[in-house]
């Protein structure tokens, strides 16, 4: 006990002798705690929050839909009759294209009108918050992020174009629903069954049947086999959805979560750094005790403390900083968890709301003590090989110069240059540290910069993620009209600069099943070039697909894949990234197309706008021209524009965030290093200050000291960054079908953030060196 | 010619709220080419004199004039820029830099006043072997020196920028008989090549390389002893210092 107390009594000693760098500290594992605990309870959190809506909405393995016009009764008898399938529900939905005020704005979107009083044992619903108490005829449940995002209020109106109808409808409620969201079969609207039967009558077109069913292996395998069930050459080149669909829980997951497990992610490799930062710091901070202390140490020992003892005062001096700022740090987390799942529901569609974890806190903080108690052992081990004699000497401190680099008789370097290299050298293992420490920052400061830069700056690249072509605007004209006729005026309109058609079907893929076919005239003219490996097919039998397709069948360029029923050969001439149409897509020529598909006809056509031109306007000219032979028109930006905005900002949000702390580091580590070498090298300034240099002299030559491996770090950090960034987005985001990502790496974005770093440090050093002022050459001598 | 002129020299420090005077009224001239001693009583503001002479220290009252140059109203730069370009300081201590060799401890001094580096360097090394240290000694660390060394060592650095005065603070205070003499011995060799000094001791032997001896207690010069010119063995000139000291109660 008495040597419990001892130990606690030196602990505070230290602490109370090193206030302001116990601050920072504290600071530094505050900071890591958050983010960790934010990180950690997101990543479990959100996946076990998403498991759990999953299993108590009854949700199916597998989902698919089938458009109305094709459906045929040896569907169902394929459900029913499959050995496979466990359980299976059917539904009538309306897939319908609607424009709605979104803040303020139009925009388009499908929608899935779904019939709310219909019972459903599979895939449930489940309400969201409050509802409307009062409930009028025309009441509608819409997603919960129109509350979020949208700014729809219970009792608000909300106002659907249909087909160029307006249909009034009054928010009662908010819902959540597992298969369905803005990406993927649009947004579920909840109807009365009277409403549901009423809009039925008006949009019979638009009646899909929805199949959630248990059990399916395989569903890329069921879809092939449901399309041998139904005739597509009835409903081609028909409007709105006229195929077969389907996936599968893992991939919804996927699509759900991929959002918070990227954001987890970068908290946690953020607070990885930030930890090894810290650990570094407390690793120089107690190899510079022992030189700053040597002869107290020497004296304790003299009267009798041991090695043991000195070297737990260090391990509990840094383990209780650490224990206790990772335990202030699990309030922060708390605190800012709402705003990052209100973040997250914008691209989920999900309201996340966190539960209070104890095991992980204890878990993350047990984690973060431990490694702390490990470092600082480790680092005061050396107390064990000072004797007092040696200790009351100074020894340390004063004996282990063993080289005298840069010597001044030889320097052509001016002095003040010549000196602060001199620092340099002499403290390699000082200058490493730091150089470590800084080149980290460096690289996750450019990593958030680059991220920053091409979610609000420059979207370009952001945009050809989904590698979906960039067109202002389209227009689905009836394939049964001269198409090539239509194409040639749409080009003479004074605000278009280049129109192709471009349409998708779905085709079945040897030992994959049925996939997105992409088919084009010419690919060359595609704005998104998202072929990451090889060309775009040129030729009526050559392929390019998606490397997910290619993973999946170990096929690459030069090999022949089989599409069709009737195995149609096509040769591989390229792989692409994205998810133009799904993660698995294929690339055709329209001739290639036809092959596989007799009865193709080109419909879809992509118009691109001149600078300055808004496609709302253009659309609603398209629509006065075409009405009559046009089955819909799309405005490209807007959709564009509200698909990746919520990506966009979450991503910028976290970029800048990022950056910010990168330089709070930086800022934090600084004032302990340099503050440390100030008080430390006080002897020398005063001396230094006695035979006429001056304090800003002396400033700058320490600052310059720091400034060569501050340079170097922010260089080396930076530039492997740039190099690596893309490399490491594509490991990140090979989920969502991006194989090779191609962000923009801005040079002078990277340039201004090397520089950025090293005048922050720069400024920090001499702001902190300012200190110098206070030492003077007549305390030297008073002491 | 005056060196320095000192008038109502006053210093004073505040320890627990209760203030001390260090320095009274202090009115005082040094002379070009002295090698001036002050000596005294412990406590008795012998450093604190020389400190506030040398621009180390700001007075709290009076004036200090350095060639006719006041000191008092220059701030703590200006007092640096002062040092190095006036000055040389001895301590007590040594206070060499200890990461550096004694050569580059000699031109970290030299090299922040004179541009001409290859003049330094060789003024530098000149000095050094003036002083006995052989080039293997330059090239060590301050503490791989012996303490004599090491002071003969500062000693150059003090005259490296040909000062017009040197401060010597206790010079052989840590230092052996035999090592003290040799300090001593450069001391008094600079002197007689018409370098300025000015020395607090309190040691007899010490005290009698120097021409003057100013005697300090309780903060006021009490008396002055005019010795003349230092010549090795002159035992009227030690009787004569002896004789003062006792008439100011040492």
């Amino acid at each position: 006990m008495v040597i419990v107390n001892k130990i606690i009594l030196l602990a505070k000693a230290n602490i109370r002798k090193t206030k302001g760098q116990t601050a920072v500290l504290a600071i530094l594992f505050l900071i890591a705690s958050a983010m960790l605990n934010i990180g950690l309870i997101l990543a479990l959190g959100f996946g076990n929050f998403f498991e759990n809506t999953v299993e108590e909405l009854n949700t199916s393995d597998t989902y698919f839909v089938v458009s109305g016009a094709i459906y045929n009764d040896e569907i169902e008898a394929y459900f029913q009759d499959s050995n496979e399938v466990s359980d299976f529900q059917m539904n009538d939905i309306l897939f319908l294209g609607t424009t709605l005020e979104w803040n303020g704005e139009d925009f388009d979107w499908q929608a899935s009108f779904w019939d709310k009083d219909e019972t459903r044992n599979l895939n449930q619903w489940k309400y969201v918050g409050e509802t409307l108490s009062n409930v009028p005829d025309n009441a509608i449940y819409v997603p919960y992020i129109y509350s979020l995002v949208g700014g729809y209020e219970l009792g608000d109106e909300l106002v659907l174009t249909v087909e160029g109808e307006e249909l009034s409808f009054v928010v009662a409620g908010y819902i959540e629903a597992i298969y369905h969201d803005r990406m993927m079969l649009g947004d579920v609207f909840l109807v009365s069954s009277p409403q549901f039967q009423d809009l039925s009558e008006r949009f019979d077109d638009a009646i899909i049947v929805s199949i959630a069913a248990n059990g399916v292996e395989n569903h890329a395998r069921t879809i092939t086999d449901l399309m041998e069930l139904v005739d597509l050459s009835e409903v081609a080149g028909m409007p709105g959805f006229n195929s077969i669909f389907g996936i599968d829980q893992d991939a919804m997951a996927e699509s759900r979560t991929g959002m918070a497990v990227t954001t987890a992610a970068m908290l946690i490799v953020f607070t990885v750094v930030v930890i090894a930062v810290c650990l570094l710091v407390i690793r120089f901070r107690i190899s510079s005790s022992i030189e700053e202390d040597i002869q107290k140490i020497g004296s304790l020992q003299s009267v009798g403390y041991t090695s043991k003892q000195l070297n737990l005062s260090f391990v509990l001096q840094y383990a209780s900083i650490a224990f206790l700022a990772c335990l202030a740090g699990i309030v922060p987390a708390y605190l800012m968890l709402p705003a990052v799942s209100d973040m997250l529901a914008q691209q989920s569609g999900f309201l996340w709301i966190p539960d209070i974890d104890l095991v992980l806190n204890f878990v993350a903080l047990a984690v973060l003590t431990c490694t702390v108690v490990a470092v600082a052992f480790l680092s005061a081990r050396r107390v064990r090989k000072i004797t007092p004699v040696q200790a009351l000497r100074g020894g340390l401190a004063t004996h282990n110069f063993k080289r005298n680099p840069l010597p001044l008789e030889r320097s052509r370097l001016p002095l003040t240059l010549a000196l602060s290299s001199k620092s340099v050298l002499q403290g390699l293992r000082q200058s490493l540290t730091l150089f470590m420490i800084l080149a980290a920052s460096s690289f996750v400061a450019v990593v958030a910069v680059v991220l920053y830069y091409n979610s609000a700056i420059d979207l370009s690249a952001f945009e050809q993620v989904p590698g979906i072509e960039r067109s202002n605007a389209v227009v689905i004209f009836d394939p049964a009209e001269d198409t090539e006729s239509l194409k040639a005026e749409v080009l003479a309109h004074e605000d278009v600069w280049k129109v192709q058609y471009m349409d998708s079907g779905p085709v079945a893929v040897e030992d994959v099943g049925t996939v997105g076919a992409i088919a084009m005239f010419d690919f060359t003219n595609r704005e998104t070039q998202n072929v990451y490996e090889g060309i775009f097919p040129r030729y009526d039998n050559e392929i390019a697909i998606a490397g997910a397709i290619s993973n999946a069948t170990d096929l690459g360029i030069g090999d022949e894949i089989l599409l069709g029923s009737d195995d149609i050969p096509f040769l591989i001439t390229g792989l692409t990234q994205g998810m133009e149409a799904g993660v698995l897509t294929v690339y055709l020529t329209q001739d290639g197309m036809e092959r596989v598909d007799s009865h193709f006809a080109q419909s879809v056509l992509h118009i691109y706008l001149n600078d300055g031109v808004d496609a709302a306007e253009f659309i609603e000219q398209m629509e006065e021209a075409y009405a009559d032979i046009a089955f819909a028109f799309g405005d490209n930006d807007a959709a564009f524009a509200e698909g990746v905005s919520g990506f966009a900002s979450i991503l910028s949000a976290v970029g800048l965030a990022i950056v910010i702390i990168a330089g709070f580091v930086v800022i934090l580590v600084l004032y302990f290093v340099l503050g440390a070498t100030v008080i430390r090298q006080r002897r020398d300034l005063g001396i230094q200050k006695a035979i006429g240099y001056t304090t800003m002299k002396l400033m700058n030559q320490m600052s310059l000291s720091f400034t060569l491996p501050i340079i170097l770090a922010a260089i080396a950090g930076s530039v492997l960054a740039a190099l690596s960034f893309n490399t490491l987005m594509s490991i990140g985001m090979e989920g969502m079908g991006v194989m090779r990502s191609a962000y923009i790496i801005n040079p002078s974005w990277v340039v201004a953030t090397i520089f950025g770093m090293i005048a922050l440090s720069y400024l920090t050093s001499l702001l902190i060196t300012w200190r110098i002022r206070k030492v003077s050459a007549y305390e030297l001598v008073t002491e | 010619m005056t060196l320095i002129k000192t008038d109502k020299l006053s210093k004073s420090f505040s320890t627990g709220g209760t203030q001390q005077h260090i320095l009274k009224n202090l009115d005082l001239e040094i002379y070009e080419g002295d090698f001036t001693v002050i000596m005294g009583p412990s406590g008795a503001g012998k450093s604190t004199l020389l400190y506030a002479l040398s621009g180390m220290d700001k007075p709290s009252l009076g004036s200090i004039q350095f060639y006719g140059q006041e000191l008092a109203n220059l701030n703590n730069d200006q007092l640096a820029v002062f040092r190095r370009e006036h000055c040389g300081f001895v301590f007590q201590q040594m206070f060499l830099l200890d990461n550096m060799s004694i050569i580059d401890n000699v031109l970290a001094a030299g090299f922040l006043v004179s541009k001409d580096r290859k003049a330094i360097v060789a003024r530098a090394k000149e000095l050094l072997n003036q002083v006995g240290l052989t080039e293997q000694e330059w090239r060590k660390f301050p503490t791989q020196l012996s303490g004599g060394e090491a002071q003969r060592a500062a000693i150059v650095r003090a005259l490296i920028n040909q000062p017009k005065v040197v401060f010597a603070d206790e010079p052989t205070g840590a230092l052996n008989s035999a090592s003290g003499k040799a300090v001593l011995d450069t001391l008094t060799q600079a002197n007689q090549d018409g370098q300025s000094i000015i020395m607090v001791t309190h040691d007899l032997k010490t005290a009698k390389r120097g021409n003057r001896v100013l005697y300090v207690r309780d903060g006021v010069i009490c008396g002055v002893c005019d010795l003349g010119a230092y010549t090795s063995g002159n035992q009227e000139r030690t009787d004569k210092l002896v004789s003062f000291l006792e008439d100011m109660g040492w």
